[in-house]
């Protein structure tokens, strides 16, 4: 049930929202502590609405022996408690409110009552104070022990607690993208990605601890793709926004497309709380960079301190296309010298994998003290690259060298570095084959490995027999706490999972049409939930033309983004989109076919053959069609088969630090590469000679002929 | 965009262009409002110019009559006119003018006469000889044809060669697609100047037009970078 306290009988979770005043937090927190107070304990949340108004909770307990408690820790001022009437009526409005609040569930009704206790206590600057005045208790920090407990008959049961949680933390659920009211059949695959999606719009309690937990100063989140880092962000803009109204929020990102996402999420939760819209003149949805029409943070940046402004396509030819942001904010950030700008009080910054350095030293500058940056990150989002940049990296040190940003956990304190446990895009079994094949752990020589072993603890991975060692054998799986349920109660690892080899030609694409008809008829799938990866990007102009006619001689409609539609639309409904891997890189899709995956094993380029072969496969929601033609596709085959043998575990022996580091630093060589494209060009070449019947000039028969030892 | 921002940066960029030494001449451009309809121009219109490429009499002419956004340093002359429907850019013509006078004529030219009294002596001094063979290219965007017109007629289009010519282009080019065109392949020495200004005209609309009939001929695929 409660996933953040595991004993709610025995211990006292505590969840730091935003409050005021850290010596009495602290202080509070210590007695309820010495009291031995049990169950969640929320500081500074939530924020509810009564009489037009809104009204913040100072803290909240939620135990099974106590009930509900609410705590007033700011009615003494000066060691004065407020004048009586003002405590009162502070009390029954927040008594009110959450009465209010939870008895709109039914779960915690029983019959026309609400069926949990609610006490209310202002906590007194006299500690050894225990007093009834009315309906509220004044109590004092050395006697929070006294707070009444509930007779045992009617004490909470789990399922209660749950529920009870759920109402106090008020987090509305996502809807799920799609209402897919064409399923009828309850067994289908349509009927099973419709539940998949029901309940991944359920947060869990990681995701909605990490969306209240706050930290008056910089914070981090991360977790891999698909964790549910992007909901965490809208959730404590939402929550901050609502608890600070004064404050301006900016909430950044890196994908344009994530513009209409958080003004959807931040709209739908301030709502939640407090009836209203929020205020877009506080909270500011802008995107990282910015455009003519968009206002952005690096354009805000460069018109307050003058320094000139550059548009991607000029950036791109300034410094280059694949580090035109860095350039810009590069030379932005020249401008800045010794100034702090101070224009924002707050700013969450989502994909910060994306976003280089300087753009990081741009926010420090523009964000107010106490510097409040949330960033969440992206772990792992290339195999080859598990290096997680510290705060010194990204923000970078004052004149005397010191890091501008530090973070540690501390008991009792405000976590600064939040790990979101749960990967929610892809089934477990896909994930782990996924990096079985990215980093080749069935292949002599392997692709890459983790330099450090400790990574895949971070990214939700154990290993059977302890900590992983370099040279020894090891077995590793995910955990159970990385692994949302649902996939265990819709799916399958071997309906998740399918590999098909092909003699070539185009029987590979009449079996991916077949199967397609299958998954639209029998599956109750929309086209719109297909998405075909081609790993080869240098052909996958003429390949994804091949399989769009053959899908178009079948009746199956696709089209291929940027080729046959506008390339900022991947997903068309009533389409199936036909694209590279470039192009997949951020999309998901509940069925996708990974084709000619025979092109991501070779001798050349090994690490990047391996890295699209991942990424590819991670594009799965639910089922993965792994396919190809020749001998690139039976190594492919026979590692997934092992990893199958296996129990969807990776058993292998791990390298030695030193093999580890050297298959780390082994770059694909230009060279390599070189000569890869050459092999592709000449495959092509041979190619169109076989299937049109062309003749082969003599010279390269005799070359080919001399090459294959004259066979 | 606002066309009063993007003819404000085009006036500054020309001009500051020509203090640099990067261009011969400009002119400069203003916009003109009638109800919601903008149109931003120089003060001469160029016209269609529709056979593709210009004589060295039209050259001169347009040089005379300051029909050009500017002119640069080989002679080449660049036009911008554009119309907007409030800040949306609906139709333009965008010519790229190579000079049909050889370069060396022009590097020739004495700095207290006029340009195109220079050619037009040159002209009748040397006859064919100075000139050489160029074309002109042309990028357009037209909507709303009437109903008479049967020849295939994109709506973003470039032409070059004849004035039949209409290679249908992906979606309408907006005035920093063009320019970055003329400055990345025809005019590289000045476009460090060019790249002082371009972030300030660039549109973040990318508008697609190019129909699947016309998708399925030769075609442009070009999207703005």
């Amino acid at each position: 049930m409660n996933d953040i306290v595991p004993n709610i009988d025995t211990e006292l979770d505590v969840i730091f929202g935003e409050y005021r005043d850290t010596n009495a937090v602290e202080t509070f927190v210590k007695a309820c502590r010495n009291a031995s107070l049990t169950g969640t304990l929320y500081i500074g949340y939530p924020v509810l609405a009564i009489d037009d108004d809104k009204i913040e909770y100072d803290a909240i307990l939620v135990s099974r022996n106590r009930g509900v408690v609410i705590f007033d820790l700011y009615s003494t001022t000066g060691g004065v408690l407020a004048a009586d009437d003002k405590v009162v009526e502070r009390m029954e409005k927040l008594y009110a409110a959450l009465y209010n609040r939870l008895n709109s569930f039914s779960e915690l009704r029983s019959g026309r009552q609400l069926a949990v206790s609610i006490q209310t206590a202002t906590i007194t600057p006299l500690a050894s104070n225990f007093e009834n005045v009315g309906d509220n208790l004044t109590v004092g920090l050395d006697r929070l022990a006294e707070v009444p407990q509930i007779p045992a008959p009617s004490r909470l049961d789990d399922t209660q607690i749950e529920h009870l949680n759920a109402a106090i933390q008020r987090i509305s659920n996502l809807k799920p993208k799609k209402k897919r009211e064409g399923v009828t059949n309850p067994d289908s695959m349509g009927s099973k990605i419709k539940e998949i999606e029901k309940r991944i719009a359920n947060l869990d309690l990681w995701q909605k601890r990490g969306s209240i937990e706050y930290v008056n100063g910089p914070q981090r989140i991360r977790g891999l793709a698909g964790s549910g880092k992007t909901v965490v962000l809208a959730l404590k803009a939402a929550y901050l926004h609502v608890k600070r109204p004064d404050w301006t929020i900016v909430v950044t990102f890196n994908t344009r497309s994530l513009y209409q996402q958080f003004e959807a999420l931040i709209t739908r939760f301030v709502y939640a709380q407090i009836n209203e819209e929020p205020d877009w003149s506080k909270i500011k949805i802008m995107h990282a960079w910015g455009g003519s029409e968009r206002s952005g943070v690096y354009r805000e940046f460069t018109s307050l301190i003058g320094a000139p402004y550059r548009d991607f396509a000029t950036a791109a030819r300034l410094y280059g296309y694949e580090t035109a942001f860095k350039g810009a904010c590069d030379e932005a950030i020249s401008y800045l010298q010794s100034r702090e700008l101070e224009a924002y009080d707050m700013m969450l910054i989502d994909e910060a994998q994306d976003l280089p350095t300087s753009f990081f030293r741009i926010v420090h500058a523009m964000v107010k003290n106490p510097k409040r940056i949330v960033w969440a990150y992206d772990d792992l989002q290339n195999l080859g690259d598990a290096h997680l940049p510290s705060p010194k990296e990204l923000f970078g040190t004052d004149a005397k060298g010191r890091p501008l940003v530090e973070l540690s956990n501390q008991n009792d304190k405000p976590q600064q570095d939040i790990v979101l446990p749960r990967c929610y895009r892809n089934p477990p079994w896909t994930l782990v084959t996924a990096h079985g094949l990215g980093f080749g752990i069935h292949r002599d020589p392997m692709a890459q490995i983790f330099t450090d072993p400790k990574v895949w603890d971070r990214l939700g991975y154990s290993n059977e027999g302890g900590a992983i060692e370099f040279s020894s054998a090891v077995n590793i799986a995910r955990k159970q706490e990385s692994v949302p349920s649902f996939f265990h109660d819709y799916l399958t690892p071997e309906d998740t999972l399918t590999v098909a080899k092909f003699d070539g030609g185009e029987s590979q694409y009449r079996w991916i049409a077949g199967e397609i008809k299958k998954l639209v008829s029998e599956g109750e799938m929309e086209f719109s939930d297909i998405l075909i990866i081609l790993p080869n990007v240098k052909t996958s102009k003429s390949e994804g033309s091949r399989l769009y006619q053959v899908l178009a001689s079948e009746g199956i409609k696709a089209h291929i983004p940027g080729q046959t539609s506008s390339r900022d639309e991947v997903f068309r409904e009533g389409s199936i989109a036909i694209t590279h891997i470039h192009r997949a890189k951020g999309n998901e899709a509940p069925v996708v076919f990974v084709v000619n995956a025979g092109f991501c094993e070779g001798d050349y380029a090994l690490k990047k053959r391996r890295n699209i072969l991942f990424t590819a496969i991670t594009r799965s929601r639910a089922w993965t069609y792994i396919t190809g033609s020749g001998s690139g596709m039976d190594v492919i085959a026979a590692e997934v088969e092992k990893i199958r043998q296996d129990g969807y575990a990776l058993k292998f022996v791990y390298p030695a630090k030193e093999q580890a580091e050297a298959l780390a630093v082994t770059s694909d060589s230009i060279e390599g590469e070189d000569l890869v494209a050459a092999f592709d060009d000449l495959r092509e070449a041979l190619k169109r000679v076989r299937d049109e019947q062309l003749p082969l000039p003599i010279d390269l028969q005799e070359e080919l002929a001399a090459l294959s030892g004259g066979k | 965009m606002n066309p009063h921002s993007a003819c404000s940066i085009l006036n500054r960029l020309f001009f500051h262009g020509v203090g640099e030494g990067h261009f011969y001449a400009a002119q400069t451009h203003s916009v003109s409002e009638t109800g919601n309809v903008r149109k931003l121009k120089p003060s001469a219109s160029i016209g269609m110019l529709t056979n593709g490429g210009v004589t060295a009499a039209e050259y001169v002419k347009i040089l005379e009559d300051g029909a050009y956004s500017v002119v640069f340093q080989d002679g080449a002359i660049a036009y911008i006119e554009c119309t907007f429907h409030g800040n949306t850019l609906d139709s333009y013509r965008f010519f790229y003018i190579p000079s049909p006078f050889d370069t060396e004529h022009i590097v020739e030219l004495p700095s207290d006469i006029p340009l195109a009294d220079w050619l037009r002596m040159v002209l009748e001094d040397r006859g064919a000889l100075c000139l050489k063979s160029v074309g002109a290219l042309r990028f357009d965007c037209v909507r709303g044809l009437p109903a008479d017109v049967h020849e295939p007629h994109p709506v973003s289009h470039l032409t070059m060669i004849t004035g039949d010519c209409r290679i249908p282009i992906r979606g309408p080019l907006q005035i920093s697609a063009f320019l970055h065109f003329i400055f990345d392949n025809f005019q590289r020495s000045a476009r460090p100047c060019w790249l002082q200004f371009s972030s300030y005209l660039a549109f973040d609309t990318s508008e697609v037009t190019i129909t699947p009939e016309e998708s399925a001929v030769f075609h442009i695929n070009w999207e703005s970078l």
